[in-house]
Parts: structure tokens; C-alpha cells; sequence
């Protein structure tokens, strides 16, 4: 029995890397050679292998009192939804209402533009430079070419003047350079798309150097390639019967996400897009009670409030009603098989407040920046200023 | 002393016809394994390879096996082979296919739901001491799931590890990510 104790770091290290995050963090605690292995850059944690399974984050405001915001994850190794700490809602009130997550960060985008890690070990907050048009509600893509800091690029939105909000401007996209620390304004979202209240009637995809901008409801559809700075033509992709529809960035193929009615009777299915042709092919029907376990009434209408994010080998969709706690449910797409798993997301842990707004994302996360994020020079991500 | 019944339900596995190697543990168990099986022992196969040996029924020792860890890596073997026929006769028959994975998927469960955690500890130095890949890998997953969302308590205990943190250290790693602590399962 005693023998067990020097087990060679190489089986120690092999039955480390199966284990999924929280209970790595845990394990860091149990003696420090332990810690040296988990917190160790070349670690092969599971946020660092190629089937990726990233995390929901699902952050509630509370709108009379922050003190009543509350913060969620999902980590789905675990099949275990984490209640995040308070310093999870890093932007001071008031603007702490308009934020949005992407790509392991947490972004405000008015009066200023600032972001800060998700589950970092120390919470800070770094800013830029402003943007050349401050707004509200944009789409918002992370995405590193050609380095290791973090280039943003913002999308649409309504313009902010001062608490004051124009609905009428095509706002310019603007493309955030962190050597410069500085925005580059490029061509605006074409005409076709609606301006407005942009993050809920548009969904976006960050894939294969493009940035994709789907309408929700109207079902256009446009890239904007990051390279040549410009916007492809705008097409309608929808298949038949289909309601309402997400874009989702997946692991190695766009897809669309969304309800489709059909004499049978609604359904959520999901459908693999050729990012060349933009043609579709149906990949995958959610189960019809899995479906329905996701809502509590028989209005026409109760499918609205359902929402959709994915990313890597994962897409979520959840019911963003209060009334059943957010119930979500979650598909892993296998590029291998082509199969598509279904299953449910285990029930929000109580308490869960009233909140006025949800906002929900699709996040890796990094276990190192959790136990050696912020470091002297090890950091990933550079603070632009103070 | 060998143990009869266990010599007995080995032999019976083995047909007459199929070589056998005896195989003796540190304990004094006795057990005459087919050939197919004792290969999948690396530790075995490489004995005979690299001395060129021909595989005949010699006796070897395994100073560092007992008798009941044998037994079990015997019978998980002898299945993996047998699965693996039957993948092989299964391929391309998506059904079988499926069929023979969700059998072997069972006896897996059944398997390492039988083995307490002194003797899955006990197995994997058995296994890794024979270097059978396979069942390695097997019973390093299982501890995995043996362990995932437990306690720093529970998982101290089951490694045998002291604890060479000062309170304020641990209480500092704790701190900087507390919500990480909060979805053990209860010892």
C-alpha cells in the first residue's frame, strides 16, 4: 500500500491529465509536487487536448441590486455547474449592465472599452485605448493572428454619445491592434442587417479567418475576412421551415442551430455549413422530449426565449425564462462519427435570483492562468495600461 | 501455498491443445496461463523475444505479483483477447460492432465496481510491473473517475500522500480559486 505513494510521476501525471479542471485545482492542494505538476505550462490538462469542450457561463444582473447578480459555470467533464465568485463581475456598476464574454475574457465596450479574464486567478481589469466609436451591444470576436496578444474585433452595435444612444448609424467595424494599442476602422456591417440591439438579433462565428455574421430572425448572412479587411456578399441561408437560427463556430465546421417548424411539429435541429458555398446539410435533431423538458408552458410563442452558443465540440442550448432556472441542455458534435450526443445540463444550484437580464457565453478556460495566471512574465495576457 | 481452486478455474479456461506458460507469484500462487495471454505481458513477451528463446513450459517467477492481483489481470486479459476476436469478426457490421463495445463496455463496469481502491491501487503496480498497456490504461481511467470531484481529504488518502503545505499556503491556493472547492462529492 505504502508503494502507491511513489508512483512514478509519469503514472501520476497520467492520471492527473484525465481529470477535468475543478478537481485539478483541488488536486494542486494535495502536496506540493502535485502542484508543480498540475500548475506546470506543458501540463496536458484537458483544456489543452484537441477535443474541446468548453465551459457556459451563464451571468444573471440583478437590477436593483448588484449585490444580487450572480455568476455560473458549467464545466461539462465535471457535469458540474460552479457558482463564480463575486470579483467574477470585474466592471463597477453601472456600465457593469452592458458586457458581454468571448474567447476567455469578460468585455465592457462603453464609455470605455476594457476587458478582463474569466477565471483568472487575480481579476484584473486592463483597458485601451478607446474606441473610435463608442457603443453598446456589438458582436465581438477574439481572435490571435500572428501573435500571442489578443486582437479584438467589434461589430456593429448602437452608438453611445455620452448615455445617449443613436440607432440610425452604420457604425464602422474597428479592429483593435494590441502593439499599437489602437482601433483600425474598417468597412461597417452591410446595410442588409438591421442596426440596433445587434447581440440579440445577430449571432456571429469566428471561423477559418473569417468573422460570420448571421441575422437571428431575418437569416442573412455575411463574413468578414480579418485578413483582407472586407465583407462578403450577403445571402440568405435558411433552410426549410426553419423559425430562428444561431451561428455557431464549431471545432472544425460552421454550424446552424435553430428552430424548425414542420407539419410534424417544431423541432431544434442542427445542420453543418459549407463556409465556400454556404450550403447546409442537417446533421442532427435535438429529442423531441429533451425538447420540451426545456419549457414549462404550451404558449406559441415559448420557443423565443430560447437561446444558443457553442464552440468547439459542444453547443448549448437553454431556455433563458426564469421560470424553470435556465434549464439547458447540451449536444457534443463528433467530427469522428458525425454522431451527435445529446443530453441534459443538470439544474442551476440554488439559490437562483430573479435576474433582469442573462447573459450567457461559450468559454474555454486555461487551468494555468487559474493557478499561475498574472505571474511576472508568464502572463498571457499583456496589460495595455493601468 | 497454491491455491487449488484458483489452479483449477485457470486450467479449465485453457484447452488442451493451447501452450501454456506457468506463471508463480511472490505469494506461492500457481497458475498456468495460455500463451495468447501471458503475451499480452510485456514484460513476459520480451523475455522470450529478446532471449530467442523457444516458448516452452518453463516456469517463471514474478517477484512483485500475488497471487490474487494475477488472478484478476489473468481474467481481465483472457476477456480483452476474447473482445478483441470479436471486434475483429464484428468489423464493418455497425450493429455487431456496437453490440461487442457495449458488452465489453459492461464487463469493464462490472469489472472495476468489484475492486475496492486498495486493490485498484494494488493492480496498477501489479499491471504496470508486467507493462500490459491496455489494462493500464483501463485501470489509470478508473482511478480518474475514482477520484474526479472528490475531496483534497479523500484523494490525500487514497494516494497514501502527506500533506507538505503550511496551512497558509494551502489556505492561499484555496482562496485564490475557492469556487473550484465547492462541487466535491461528500466523503
Amino acid at each position: 500500500m505504502t508503494e502507491f505513494s511513489s508512483l512514478s510521476s509519469d503514472l501520476t501525471e497520467h492520471i492527473l491529465s484525465l481529470l477535468p479542471i475543478p478537481t485539478l485545482i483541488i488536486a494542486s492542494t494535495v502536496c506540493k509536487i502535485w502542484h508543480s505538476i498540475i500548475s506546470s505550462p506543458t501540463f496536458p490538462s484537458a483544456s489543452s487536448r484537441p477535443h474541446s469542450r468548453p465551459w457556459f457561463f451563464l451571468y444573471g444582473l440583478h437590477n436593483t441590486s448588484s449585490k444580487n447578480h450572480q455568476s455560473f459555470a458549467y464545466d461539462p467533464l465535471s457535469d458540474i455547474w460552479f457558482r463564480l465568485p463575486c470579483s467574477s463581475f470585474p466592471f463597477p456598476s453601472p456600465t457593469s449592465s452592458s458586457f458581454l464574454g468571448s474567447h476567455g475574457f469578460l468585455f465592457i465596450t462603453a464609455p470605455l472599452f476594457a476587458f478582463s479574464p474569466i477565471l483568472h486567478r487575480f481579476s484584473n481589469i486592463f483597458t485601451t485605448s478607446p474606441l473610435n466609436y463608442s457603443r453598446v451591444n456589438p458582436l465581438l470576436g477574439v481572435f490571435y493572428a500572428n501573435s500571442d496578444k489578443p486582437r479584438f474585433i467589434v461589430v456593429g452595435g448602437v452608438r453611445f454619445i455620452g448615455n445617449l444612444v443613436d440607432i440610425e448609424e452604420r457604425l464602422a467595424v474597428e479592429i483593435y491592434d494590441p502593439h499599437m494599442d489602437s482601433w483600425e476602422i474598417c468597412p461597417p456591417l452591410p446595410a442588409d442587417f438591421r442596426s440596433g440591439n445587434s447581440s440579440s438579433s445577430l449571432s456571429s462565428a469566428l471561423f477559418g479567418g473569417k468573422f460570420y455574421v448571421f441575422g437571428i430572425y431575418s437569416c442573412f448572412v455575411s463574413s468578414f475576412d480579418l485578413e483582407k479587411r472586407v465583407w462578403s456578399e450577403v445571402q440568405t441561408l435558411r433552410p426549410p421551415g426553419v423559425i430562428f437560427s444561431f451561428m455557431i463556430s464549431c471545432r472544425d465546421r460552421l454550424v446552424l442551430a435553430g428552430i424548425c417548424n414542420s407539419p410534424q411539429g417544431s423541432s431544434f435541429n442542427l445542420w453543418r455549413i459549407d463556409e465556400n458555398t454556404m450550403e447546409f446539410s442537417e446533421i442532427a435533431i435535438m429529442p423531441q422530449d429533451l425538447l420540451y423538458s426545456l419549457f414549462d408552458s404550451d404558449e406559441d410563442d415559448k420557443f423565443a426565449s430560447l437561446k444558443c452558443v457553442g464552440l468547439g465540440d459542444l453547443i448549448y442550448v437553454f431556455n433563458e425564462e426564469y421560470h424553470k432556472r435556465y434549464p439547458a441542455c447540451v449536444c457534443e458534435v463528433s467530427s469522428e462519427s458525425g454522431k451527435c450526443n445529446w443530453r441534459r445540463v443538470p439544474r442551476l444550484p440554488t439559490p437562483v435570483n430573479k435576474f433582469h437580464k442573462v447573459i450567457s457565453f461559450c468559454s474555454t478556460v486555461s487551468l494555468y492562468n487559474m493557478l499561475r495566471g498574472g505571474e511576472e512574465g508568464v502572463d498571457e495576457v499583456q496589460a495595455m495600461s493601468e | 501455498m497454491a491455491d487449488d481452486g484458483v489452479n483449477t478455474k485457470v486450467e479449465a479456461v485453457s484447452k488442451a491443445t493451447t501452450e501454456t506458460i506457468e506463471l508463480r507469484t511472490e505469494d506461492g500462487g500457481v497458475f498456468d496461463v495460455d500463451k495468447p495471454v501471458a503475451m499480452e505481458f510485456l514484460i513476459l513477451k520480451s523475455f522470450y523475444e529478446d532471449e530467442g528463446r523457444v516458448f516452452d513450459k518453463t516456469s517463471i517467477r514474478l517477484p512483485n505479483v500475488k497471487q490474487l492481483e494475477l488472478s484478476k489481470v489473468i481474467e481481465y486479459c483472457t476477456r480483452a483477447l476474447e473482445f478483441g476476436a470479436k471486434s475483429a469478426a464484428a468489423a464493418g457490421d455497425k450493429d455487431a460492432e456496437r453490440m461487442v463495445r457495449q458488452e465489453r463496455e459492461g464487463f469493464e463496469a462490472e469489472f472495476v465496481d468489484e475492486l475496492s481502491n486498495e486493490m485498484l491501487k494494488e493492480l496498477i503496480l501489479a499491471v504496470n510491473f508486467l507493462d500490459i498497456k491496455e489494462m493500464l490504461d483501463f485501470l489509470i481511467r478508473s482511478v480518474a473517475n475514482r477520484i474526479r470531484n472528490r475531496s483534497v481529504a479523500y484523494v490525500r488518502q487514497f494516494f497514501d500522500i502527506e500533506n507538505d503545505f503550511t496551512p497558509q499556503e494551502e489556505d492561499q491556493i484555496h482562496q485564490e480559486n475557492a469556487w473550484a472547492f465547492e462541487g466535491v462529492d461528500a466523503d
